[in-house]
């Protein structure tokens, strides 16, 4: 088959991995249909590389997506005719999604498949073998129900993602509603993506639903769209954050969008240890324990109530030890929240096995465009290693070497400039060092917040910010995650944790929430040219590429 | 047309066989793969064993390592290419031979003459100096047994355990019955030495014949059934005048140099820009269209005639202009300038704690020792002192000396 269509810009090799020409005028087009099953690898100027995987494709197939509509894409967008194995290939890894299903009967779980070879390898795989009990017909096998997480955690290794159909507890009874006019008095409807992701996640209350991930750009209302699956499920309901002032944020949203009473939710931190109807944790408590001998005594709080539904708030910073008690927990519905199911540490696999698959993802620019979230203005400035520095980075060894480059004392003079340049505008100042944090906020004057700043400050600091009386605040890492700074419209990047795109994101979703005006929000990441740090940024921002974000780059030269 | 003559096909009914119908319907040889071969063994990274055409092959394991590409396919291709005549081994690299134009041009009559001379060489490579073999290669008509054979057999994949018995019980059917064939397929019977079949088909023969269809990629395997079965595919057929050509496939031309020192080539640009890229950068895929990247290292793994920064500015002259990092890389004065200023000194002191570097510098019995200035962190220990003096009186004072 020799088909050439030159205007399209996509190129697929062999291997499964698409090159995808930036430059050419359907690349938005090409990589709006492609995002939806392939993962971007690298994305430099003109030509970016995504890659085809059985998670990217089974994700897909979760969201509703049919392997002739990937088809069709790849064969409308590419240039050259796409292989012939590589079509062959997708087919194939989309037939293994729901080729084996784990279902309620009548002695218990049963997995079964009605592929008679299939059924053959499984029960050979040193894997799963342990985990099945009997062999009921020669197509299924009966399973314990403390084993369906783990089960579902081999499959996926093997290749085999299983449809979950059995079904969950009900839980606790907790009727509620949402509220149209907010008790702050402001009118509130879901927005249209907010509420179709809410009605994914639920499928109309059958087996089908009940679990899954759900992927919003932040400031797009993730924290609506759990409220609105609360309303679905209506049961009592364990929320684990992030922190406490996302604890505390989620509480608040809760009082004011929903009919739900104080009384009925409560906080389960190192401060408080309320057990009640909704219960909003952190990871953090639920992972404490004196030393590495001692149990996860606050784990018990899965336990403690008859959970209907468990919220996993950022889903992709999961703990392997809550991955660990989730497992267990596959007879609750489940529901995780992120704006990047990237996680660093390559355990995408486990969340589709033990959360669920993604239920909805919605481009970030598709709701730029809606206006939903803020535009953003991506900006690297690269400014020069200063002289008497360059010695020490050259013989450093290389963690020590991003180090110094992203304390770079140079940096300042472009915080200065930036902030000038945004006099007026709430700009925050994110970086990994708290003593390079101290120090700009030490030369600039301006209040800094990190680990260290005790809670009640630090809702103080934030609610200043929010009212303006601060129009600048220095944050280290822990605002990266899960607050709501909705005016923040200026973000300046000083230094981050090396590749990490999730941060990348989520720092930048500090800044999206929508804006009066011109809904114009501006991302600085500043860098030291020709270092690790310039690598690193990189690598940072292949997810907001992917996204269709584009970082225009600066030199400190062109600043002066 | 005249039927197959029926000993022949009730010879055929007996065999072990699957229907199968190959789908590869690329034009022959215009794979990226084959050329990847054939500009890597140009590119020098490749040398030929000093005794033979094959290829070294630890420079193979190297380079395919790097590349992931599979060595045995490597293996299997240079020695076809070599035998095909598109190259040769040189003095001390392969060279381009007489073919290499055909192999990457349209005339599909002289892609089949070189490739079938290819495959016969191969069988003679494997079968040398067999004294019982009345005749050459050359004269056996192993390439006429080859048409008449895959004729008969079309639409079917042999059992490959029995292929070998299959040759040779085939080439023993009545001569009577295979002319009707030859002359059925319109090979002029006259011309087919019938009787010097067997004689190459004994079991080193058929092993030779066998590993030559792989080689040269006519023929491939697929399993069914815990059985392997073994086919002619389209390339064999083509090359075997069994099957029409294909058209050629659109050739792909990208070629992008990206900033990130990133070099994307398409597999069908001339040929001296990609031996170019495949000598001097690192191979980071290969596929319809190559992916390359560029570093200080690979340019200087290679020796060049003038300087590997031009040799590469060259290739990549029509991507004008070119990113500035690549551009920085590929200039050849060294990426660092200025005045070294060099001094000798006797040690370097790291310490695990930095703070006892201060320590030593201000003791009265080892300050003496001390160089001024060096880079932070360390100690300079001046050239004339005296080493294992200030070792032992270290350790008096307390401190854990090692050596590094």
């Amino acid at each position: 088959m020799s088909v050439y269509q030159p205007e399209n810009p996509l190129i697929v090799q062999g291997d499964h991995t698409i090159l995808v020409e930036v430059d050419s005028p359907l690349y938005e087009k090409a990589r709006d249909a492609l995002v939806r099953f392939a993962e971007l690898i690298k994305s430099p100027e003109h030509m970016h590389t995504y890659r085809i995987t059985p998670l990217s494709i089974w994700n897909a197939c979760a969201a509703g997506v049919q392997p002739e509509e990937i088809v069709a894409a790849l064969t409308a967008w590419s240039k050259y005719a796409v292989p012939e194995h590589v079509l062959v290939e997708i087919k194939d890894y989309a037939s293994r999604f729901g080729r084996l299903k784990i279902s309620a009967g009548p002695q218990g779980l049963v997995l079964s498949t009605d592929d008679a070879p299939l059924a053959e390898e499984i029960s050979r795989s040193r894997h799963l073998a342990p985990f099945l009990l009997e062999r009921i017909t020669p197509l299924e096998f009966l399973i314990s129900p403390e084993v369906r997480g783990r089960v579902k955690q081999a499959l996926i290794k093997l290749g085999f993602p299983a449809e979950d159909l059995a079904g969950y507890t009900d839980g606790e009874p907790l009727p509620f509603e949402l509220r149209s006019v907010t008790r702050s008095g402001a009118h509130f409807l879901l927005r249209e993506y907010q509420r179709q992701a809410a009605a994914a996640f639920h499928a109309g209350g059958t087996t089908r639903g009940g679990s899954g991930v759900i992927v919003l750009p932040c400031g797009a209302g993730k924290t609506i769209v759990g409220m609105a699956c609360m309303k679905e499920v209506q049961s009592s309901t364990l929320i684990l954050a992030t922190n406490v002032t996302a604890v505390r944020q989620w509480m608040a949203e809760l009082l004011d969008k929903t009919t739900l009473q104080e009384d009925q939710i409560g906080e389960y931190s190192g401060d408080q240890k309320e057990i009640r109807p909704v219960t909003v944790s952190t990871y953090q408590i639920m992972t404490y324990r004196r030393s590495t001998d001692d149990d996860f005594k606050h784990m018990e709080l899965f336990n403690r109530r008859n959970w209907g539904l468990i919220v996993y708030d950022e889903v992709h910073l999961l703990p392997a030890p809550v991955f660990q008690i989730t497992a267990g927990l596959q007879a609750r519905r489940r529901l995780g929240l992120t704006a990047t199911l990237v996680r660093e540490d390559g355990r995408e696999d486990d969340v589709f096995a033990l959360i669920g698959p993604k239920k909805a993802d919605v481009p970030w620019k598709e709701l730029e465009t809606q206006g939903w979230i803020a535009t953003a203005r991506c900006t690297e400035v690269r400014i020069p290693m200063p002289g008497p520095l360059r010695m020490p980075y050259a013989v450093a060894d290389s963690r020590q070497k991003f180090r110094i480059a992203s304390e770079n004392p140079d940096k300042i003079n472009t915080i200065i400039r930036l902030v000038e340049q945004h006099r007026g505008d709430r700009i925050l100042i994110i970086g990994m060092y708290v003593e390079q944090i101290n120090k700009v906020a030490e030369l600039l004057d301006i209040p800094v917040l990190t680990g260290s700043t005790p809670q009640k400050k630090r809702d103080r600091l934030f609610d200043e910010f929010k009212s303006g009386r601060i129009p600048v605040l220095a944050v280290s890492k822990i605002a990266n995650f899960s607050v709501d700074l909705p005016d923040a419209s200026v973000g300046i990047q000083i230094s981050g944790t090396f590749g990490s795109r999730q941060e990348e994101a989520q720092r930048l979703g500090r800044i999206l929430r929508p804006k009066p005006g011109a809904n114009q929000a501006f991302f600085y990441t500043i860098v030291s040219r020709d270092t690790v740090e310039q690598e690193f940024a990189l690598k940072r921002q292949l997810f907001l590429c992917e996204q269709g974000y584009e970082y225009h780059i600066q030199f400190k030269e062109e600043e002066e | 047309m005249s039927t197959i003559p029926d000993i022949i096909k009730q010879f055929t009914d007996q065999q072990d066989a699957v229907p199968f119908s190959p789908d590869d319907h690329e034009f022959p040889y215009s794979g990226y793969w084959w050329k990847a071969v054939a500009y890597i063994l140009l590119s020098g990274r490749v040398k030929p064993k000093s005794c033979s055409a094959s290829p070294n092959m630890t420079d193979v394991n190297r380079v395919c390592k790097e590349a992931n590409f599979d060595q045995y396919f490597f293996r299997r291709a240079s020695e076809f290419l070599t035998a095909a005549g598109v190259v040769k081994s040189g003095h001390e690299y392969y060279e381009k031979d007489k073919n290499f134009g055909v192999f990457l041009g349209n005339d599909i009559a002289a892609i089949r003459s070189a490739a079938r001379n290819g495959v016969l060489k191969l069988i003679e490579k494997e079968n040398d100096c067999r004294a019982w073999r009345p005749t050459l290669v050359w004269n056996a008509g192993l390439i006429e047994f080859l048409i008449l054979f895959f004729t008969v057999f079309e639409g079917w994949a042999l059992r490959y355990d029995k292929i070998g018995s299959i040759f040779i019980k085939f080439s023993k059917l009545p001569e009577t019955s295979l002319q009707a064939l030859a002359s059925r397929s319109g090979i002029d019977e006259r011309e087919i030495p019938f009787f010097n079949w067997e004689n190459w088909l004994d079991k080193k023969g058929q092993a030779a014949l066998l590993s030559a269809l792989f080689s040269a990629g006519w023929a491939y395997t697929f399993l069914q059934n815990k059985t392997d079965w073994i086919y002619l595919n389209n390339t064999g057929r083509v090359m075997l005048g069994l099957e029409n050509t294909p058209s050629k496939p659109p050739e792909i031309l990208e070629f992008k140099a990206l900033p990130n020192l990133c070099v994307f080539a398409g597999a069908d640009l001339p040929a001296e820009k990609l031996i170019t890229l495949f000598r001097y950068s690192r191979i980071r895929r290969i596929d319809r269209v190559f992916e390359f990247q560029l570093d200080k290292k690979a340019m200087n793994e290679m020796p060049s005639g003038t300087s590997a920064g031009e040799e590469l500015k060259k290739a990549l002259q029509a991507l004008e202009p070119i990113p500035q990092t690549i551009k920085n890389l590929l200039e050849d004065k060294p990426e660092t300038g200025g005045i070294l200023h060099i001094s000798s000194c006797s040690a370097v002191v790291k310490s695990e704690d930095p703070a006892m570097l201060d320590v030593i510098r201000k003791h009265g019995k080892l300050k003496g020792y001390i160089k001024p200035g060096g880079p932070p962190d360390y100690l300079l220990i001046k050239s004339g002192s005296d080493l294992y003096n200030f070792i032992k009186r270290c350790r008096e004072f307390g401190f854990e000396t090692k050596g590094g």
